[in-house]
């Protein structure tokens, strides 16, 4: 069995390669600080393919390039901890979405409609990323803005913006691909 | 997408290039730590010499680390004008409804601008002065205590330093894919947020394919050399922990200390 967890694991670094590579992909909110995360999607497509823990290590390995590559290039590390909630905690949290790679599977075994599931793993994944992103936020924010200033306000602005984004990035392209990704998925 | 940089490593021989990457690394989680501790203009001072200091010695021009500083500029710019308007008290002699300007915001604000400046620096210096599989490794090696917590620190190196190395060509990948849609007529980054997200679907599934074949075609070639799991492995890169990277860190103590002392002046 050793190569199937050799297999595994070269995809897990090849995925979060990918995702890092989609992070380079143009896109224009209006707003500097509003991103949409392409490398979602490969990440839960992964998730949903190897299960919760191997999808962690991808991205907590996609967290520890995207710091290394983008966080400290970009200055974006501001404090020690808001450095490891930021990176390899939030990324590390889309692998939940790997928890229900078992009910997904059996549905597509059974030729039964997977959207919904998609989407809860999917969702439950993202909240949990931007969750740690707010909280991050607060942190960071608590040390640099004005004490008159309400740091979960702010915090909340800046990473609603991008978690809504990619919420809706999600949401439509697993309906478009949601045939598709049951193919990509479908491996024993 | 154009040529895509990955990381912004500058290659040169000096002693800051030199040091291991585990002492950049742990001297770069001191600083962002105790530039908290800066609380007036002679602890701004001192870390300002020491980040300049640093500077001077990675021989890499100055430039590099104010353009390092546009990314964020305006982030930086939005809290020095909150810093600036919005700190209560300090007997202001302008206001407006909320707004007001003192002495102490104007100093707040300047205070907030170089703590910004000098954090974007130092971690400026960092990546213009390792590359990426050097933070790899060094990560790895930061990273294993985790393993009593069996935390699979062996397999997240491993996948690390594999993604680092593949990142180009499918960064590649990605811009060939595009360039075909842009030939088909699509823009990417152009018109309303479904517009854009729209655009990228067609190159995710020649792209998830490719992945897949990549890392199959590589799990089979690691296994035919043998590959038996990561726990054990010797290293192709060694790092080599020296006096002057002892040294640094001793450099950092001596700064936490000089800034606990001026501190309360």
């Amino acid at each position: 069995m050793r190569s199937k967890q050799l297999q595994t694991i070269v995809e897990g670094a090849i995925i979060a390669a990918l995702a890092m590579a989609l992070s380079y992909v143009p896109h224009s909110l209006g707003i500097s600080s509003i991103e949409i995360l392409y490398g979602t999607v490969p990440i839960f497509i992964y998730a949903w393919r190897r299960g919760g823990k191997a999808a962690i290590s991808a991205g907590i390995v996609w967290g520890l390039l995207d710091l290394f590559l983008r966080g400290f290039s970009s200055g974006s590390v501001f404090n020690a901890w808001q450095g490891i909630l930021e990176y390899p905690v939030a990324f590390g949290l889309l692998g939940i979405a790997g928890l229900w790679s078992a009910a997904i599977k059996k549905r597509v075994q059974q030729h039964k409609n997977i959207y919904g599931l998609l989407l809860v793993s999917g969702i439950t994944a993202l909240l949990a990323k931007y969750l740690i992103h707010f909280f991050a936020g607060v942190l960071v924010w608590g040390s640099f803005a004005p004490k008159s200033m309400n740091p979960w306000v702010y915090s909340l602005i800046i990473n609603g913006g991008s978690a809504l984004a990619t919420l809706l990035f999600v949401i439509i392209v697993v309906g478009l691909l949601q045939k598709t990704i049951a193919r990509f998925i479908n491996v024993y | 997408m154009g040529k895509i940089i990955v990381g912004r490593y500058l290659p040169g021989n000096s002693l800051i290039h030199r040091l291991d990457p585990r002492a950049k690394f742990i001297a770069t989680f001191i600083f962002v730590a105790i530039i908290f501790l800066a609380n007036n203009w002679a602890t701004y001072l001192a870390l300002g010499l020491f980040v300049l200091w640093a500077v001077y010695l990675s021989k890499v021009s100055l430039t590099f680390f104010i353009k390092g500083v546009r990314p964020m500029l305006f982030l930086i710019l939005f809290t020095v004008a909150l810093q600036i308007f919005f700190t209560p008290g300090g007997n202001p002699f302008w206001q407006w409804g909320i707004l007001s300007l003192s002495k102490l915001s104007i100093i707040n604000g300047i205070f907030i601008l170089l703590r910004f400046t000098l954090i974007i620096f130092i971690s400026t210096l960092l990546t213009i002065t390792t590359t990426p599989l050097q933070m790899s490794d060094a990560i790895e090696y930061l990273l294993r205590p985790l393993r009593k917590i069996h935390f699979p620190v062996d397999e997240v190196a491993l996948m690390l330093s594999i993604a680092l190395q593949f990142i180009p060509l499918l960064s590649d990948e990605t811009t060939k894919i595009m360039n075909a849609q842009r030939a088909r007529g699509v823009d990417f980054g152009e018109g309303n947020i479904i517009k854009q997200i729209k655009a990228i679907v067609p190159i995710l599934i020649p792209l998830f394919v490719s992945s897949f074949n990549i890392a199959y075609d590589l799990s089979i070639a690691m296994e035919a050399r043998g590959y038996n799991g990561s726990a054990g492995r010797t290293k192709y890169r060694q790092l080599h922990w020296q006096k002057p990277d002892t040294l640094v860190l001793t450099s950092f103590g001596l700064l936490t200390i000089i800034l606990l002392i001026l501190r309360s002046y």
